[in-house]
């Protein structure tokens, strides 16, 4: 019997793909109104209110330069606060309530579709927060231009007192900027394009031998040569053998007959040199030894094996590692150096081996940082920034502001002001000298005159002028602070971000009342934001972070992206990280949000608020009262 | 999907503006006028009972009987003896502590977490508003006062160069910690550390010349004379009340104020040798006048350092002798013993070089004296 073929079942109708702007766009205004109605805008005096007042009662160690940061930052803050109250309290409303009012079931037989209601909502919320925001943030405009106006006239005040006590011209350089142009100049950093490297100036004793580097005494600089592929190792371990020195030494200008001292050191590689603290005859290995240089500049170090106990004045060969022998002279303002050929190495029978090549010097560094020594007299450190061709077009119009910031290891006395001076120099040659009192932590402004320099290539050395004191320097240590703008420009694209930073919240809100009551919504949106805003702890703290790390080496290993940590990050705690959106606290100290930067925040923000979207969306077409 | 905007305006009572406003208004006189005289009449009393701080009777009538007498006399004092003074200024955060609820944790959480961070980052524009803000909120913990006082002194003083930067921290902290003993009258710890920054950090850091004549010029007095007074409440509160939290032992709080009035005395004692050398000099230079003037004014500072020197003496000798009762180690009673000791020492000496000093003989005698150094 043939079989008869089936009849087609009828099917359920399936929901077309009704996904336009229009509707969506509809909804929202409806939200948008229905949030207007619900008179969430009355939020925003008392925020204007509190944000006045707040600020005007927190105090403030220095008015001139922190009130004007202080009070954007706590703008921004309010506005944060507003767009965490109206995402979390008011977003988590309305679908509750339509779903309880069957308003809800009304609107789903129309022709919308899921995904349509919750980007509604969602965009609708996102609509009343730029209101709101939008709001308090004229009036932190408003406010933030009345305190700066006072600011400013304050920062005149100070001028004026600071003026006979300032021990060098520059120091004053912040606070006329204040006075002169207020506190509301925002600027960006144009970065240098190497440095720092440390040189020295050797004087011109030193300076007529080219081929010889030079390092200078108490600084940890120090003279290395990688003894890794010579035959020490081998020929010491029968018997010692000798390293014979030929240095040329300049004790320091203010004692010139002192006997100069260097300490010779062998090493393995990659380990950092630190002093041996050891008593004479204890126990051990020995891998330095301090000694006198003779007029000569001759010197001959007796080797032993690892395991040998040494004679006086001689020492081990590292049992492992690749060979480092160190140089470092001990005495302030000595200069110790070394050229090509200065080093032989010499076996138990004699035979010898010349290192042709001449050492090289390394540093004093403590993590990514550089030491720079002070010295009141030359020779001394000096650090060297340079900037290849600037184009003069990004400098505008008047003299260019030079920021020099460090830390500073202040070792001299308590009452010495420690002084630097900065040497600009120009392609030519043309040299242009700032001095000014280094503050630790806080940058210097240097200016430097358009007549001078404007544009082109620069090389900025930077000397710490002070006996005993550090300067410890990073890449950023000398950048030039280029104008950023208008204020109210960066200003807007901070409030900005604290939208799109509500807009996310919001879309979490919604997310969570498509499948729960208005209060249980709350507290679900609450927490997740939560977690989101301490994402960064929960993957550093909980082995969720240890997860992360493995996937990240996986997905590098298969194809190296820098962008694997973030994606990584995002599927092992699958929040979007809201504390990114609120803006950094650079921002309200006058540094320039940049366009990519928004447009960064502006992605993220539109991906998070998609997936929640659509999360809602499923959520929502498969709850019982929508189908 | 919902009812149209315009007939719920048209709904709308009239006066419903006002009346909201009116109501606003109402309940924040109604709150204001409950907050504080509930924290400062019932709260905070029953903490202190609480807490094991109350007065005996007998101290609470003599204490009662004081309050009349100073009232009349138009000081200004404190309904609850020795309790917080609780002032009006401090509604506001009170009323921001309370409508914070709870989300008073997490804010100062987020507060700790911030301000740390931003310590770290050298970042200072916010910091001393969130300390404030932190101490504002937990103010009942003087561990919290101590520790965000401590950073304003010692951590973030040290992150400026000029002394002048560096000073002006140091007295940051110190009003902070001032303000915390304001808060928590009953905390030896607090006392102890306004003493112990005025004396350690004011009147013996690398800084310390210019900080103490900084002190003179602000507060009128020697850091260390300041240092005392402080010390000297803190003993007599750790006596009354004893100590909380980490601890503060009998020994320690006792010994602060010993330690004060000897630098006080050193101090003293540098400034008369200070003034015999000018007095030299001008005479060497020929300003006779000058010389006699400077010569006064060490003959004045002498008479103090001597003072100061039986002060310390007398000081040192009461520790000693009563700790020699109590179960403390006995190497710590010899140590008093020995600065009883040495005070007595430099009184004694002091007192016999004021006796046979002239101006005349000042070159003489000054040859002989040491300057003494403070340590």
């Amino acid at each position: 019997m043939a079989k008869r073929p089936a009849h087609p079942q009828p099917s359920a109708p399936r929901e077309r793909r009704r996904w336009t702007l229009s509707r969506l766009w509809a909804i929202a205004l409806v939200t948008f109104r229905q949030g207007l109605r619900t008179r969430l805008w009355v939020l925003v005096p008392p925020a204007i209110l509190v944000m006045i007042l707040a600020d005007l009662s927190s105090p403030r160690f220095d008015p001139v330069f922190e009130a004007v940061p202080a009070t954007i930052s706590m703008s921004l803050l309010v506005m944060a606060v507003l767009a965490f109250i109206v995402g979390t309290f008011f977003a988590t409303y309305s679908l509750p309530a339509e779903l309880e009012s069957k308003v809800a079931q009304s609107v789903v037989t129309k022709p919308v579709g899921r995904a349509e209601i919750v980007g509604g909502k969602t965009l609708g919320m996102s609509l009343v927060v730029l209101l709101m925001v939008g709001c308090v943030g004229v009036a932190g405009y408003a406010y933030t231009l009345v305190r700066a106006s006072s600011i400013q006239s304050l920062a005149g005040e100070r001028l004026a007192e600071a003026t006979p006590r300032a021990a060098y011209p520059a120091d004053l350089n912040a606070l006329q900027a204040v006075a002169t142009n207020g506190p509301l100049e925002t600027y960006r950093y144009y970065a240098a394009t190497s440095g720092p490297e440390i040189d020295i100036d050797v004087g011109l004793e030193a300076a007529a031998s080219p081929n010889v580097r030079w390092i200078l005494g108490e600084t940890g600089m120090r003279l290395v040569w990688s003894l890794a592929n010579t035959p020490l190792r081998e020929w010491v371990a029968s018997a010692p053998g000798r390293l014979r020195l030929r240095l040329s030494v300049t004790p320091p200008p203010e004692e010139p007959k002192a006997p100069v001292q260097v300490l010779v050191a062998l090493g393995s590689a990659g380990v950092e040199l630190t002093r041996e603290n050891r008593q004479p005859g204890g126990q051990g290995p020995v891998y330095q030894v301090t000694m006198s240089v003779p007029p000569s500049g001759e010197l001959e170090i007796a080797v032993v094996g690892p395991n040998v106990r040494p004679p006086a004045g001689a020492i081990n060969v590292p049992g492992a590692g690749d060979l480092v022998l160190y140089v470092v002279a001990l005495q302030s303002g000595t200069l110790v150096g070394a050229g090509p050929g200065a080093l032989t190495l010499v076996g138990p029978a004699g035979q010898e081996y010349a290192m042709a090549e001449a050492p090289a010097v390394a540093s004093a560094r403590q993590r990514q940082r550089l030491a720079l020594a002070g010295r009141a007299k030359t020779p001394r450190e000096l650090a060297v920034f340079r900037f290849d061709n600037v184009p003069g077009d990004v400098l505008g119009q008047g003299d260019t502001p030079v920021e020099a910031g460090f830390s500073l290891d202040a070792w001299s006395s308590a009452m010495v002001q420690a002084a630097a001076q900065v040497v600009f120099i120009r392609s030519d040659g043309q040299t242009k000298t700032v001095r000014f009192s280094p503050e630790s932590h806080h940058s210097a402004i240097l200016y430097l005159d358009r007549e001078f320099w404007h544009g082109g290539p620069l090389v900025v050395q930077v000397e710490c002028l002070t006996d005993d004191d550090f300067l410890w320097l990073v890449p950023d240590s000398v950048r030039l602070r280029l104008g950023g703008g208008p204020f109210a420009w960066n200003y807007a694209k901070a409030v900005l971000r604290v939208w799109l930073f509500g807009t996310v919240l919001s879309a979490i809100g919604v997310c969570c009342s498509t499948f729960l009551s208005w209060f249980v919504s709350i507290l679900l949106t609450i927490v997740l934001v939560l977690v989101s805003l301490v994402r960064g702890f929960v993957l550093e703290a909980t082995p969720l972070g240890g997860l992360a790390r493995q996937l990240y080496d996986a997905a590098n290993g298969w194809h190296p992206w820098a962008g694997w940590r973030s994606v990584v990050e995002h599927v092992v705690v699958p929040l979007p990280d809201l504390r990114s959106l609120i803006p950094a606290e650079s921002v309200s100290m006058g540094q320039v949000m940049t366009l990519a930067d928004l447009g960064e925040a502006f992605g993220w923000a539109a991906l998070s608020v998609a997936v929640f979207v659509l999360v809602g969306a499923w959520i929502l077409r498969h709850r019982e009262v929508a189908r | 999907m919902t009812e149209s905007p315009r007939a719920e305006v048209a709904d709308r009572p009239r006066g419903q503006w006002q009346r909201t406003v009116l109501y606003g208004i109402v309940l924040a006189v109604v709150v204001a006028g409950v907050i504080h005289p509930l924290r400062r009449y019932v709260v905070e009393p029953r903490r202190q009972e609480l807490l094991g701080r109350t007065e005996p009777p007998g101290r609470q009538l003599a204490l009662a009987s004081q309050f009349a007498f100073d009232t009349v006399a138009g000081y200004s004092v404190r309904i609850v003896p020795g309790a917080p003074a609780y002032e009006l200024s401090d509604l506001a955060t009170e009323a921001v502590t309370l409508i914070l609820g709870g989300f008073r944790g997490p804010y100062v959480a987020w507060l700790w977490v911030k301000a740390e961070e931003e310590k770290q980052k050298k970042v200072h524009f916010d910091l001393v508003d969130r300390y404030t803000k932190i101490a504002m909120i937990q103010h009942d913990y003087p561990a919290v006062w101590q520790f965000l006082a401590w950073n304003m002194a010692y951590n973030l003083s040290v992150q400026w160069q000029s002394p002048e930067r560096k000073y002006q921290w140091v007295r940051r902290g110190t009003e902070f910690l001032i303000e915390g003993n304001r808060r928590n009258t009953h905390s030896p710890e607090i006392l102890y550390d306004i003493g112990s920054f005025y004396m350690n950090k004011l009147g013996l850091a690398q800084e310390s010349s210019y900080y103490r004549r900084r002190v003179r010029e602000d507060e009128g007095h020697s850091t260390f004379l300041i240092a005392y007074e402080w010390f000297d409440r803190a003993r007599t509160i750790r006596e009354r009340y004893g100590s909380s939290g980490y601890g503060l032992s009998k020994a320690v709080a006792s010994s602060g104020a010993c330690h004060a009035v000897s630098y006080y005395a050193v101090e003293l004692t540098q400034d008369s040798y200070d003034a015999f050398q000018a007095g030299l000099d001008a005479r060497q230079t020929g300003r006779e006048a000058d010389a006699r003037k400077h010569f006064a004014e060490g003959m004045d500072a002498l008479r103090e350092a001597v003072g100061a020197w039986h002060w310390a003496r007398r000081e040192w000798l009461d520790q000693a002798v009563r700790f020699e009762k109590e179960d403390i180690p006995s190497s710590l009673v010899e140590r008093y013993k020995v600065f009883y000791r040495e005070a007595d020492q430099m009184a004694t000496k002091l007192e016999a070089d004021r006796a046979k000093l002239t101006y005349e003989n000042l070159a003489e005698v000054l040859a002989q004296m040491k300057r003494p150094e403070l340590k």
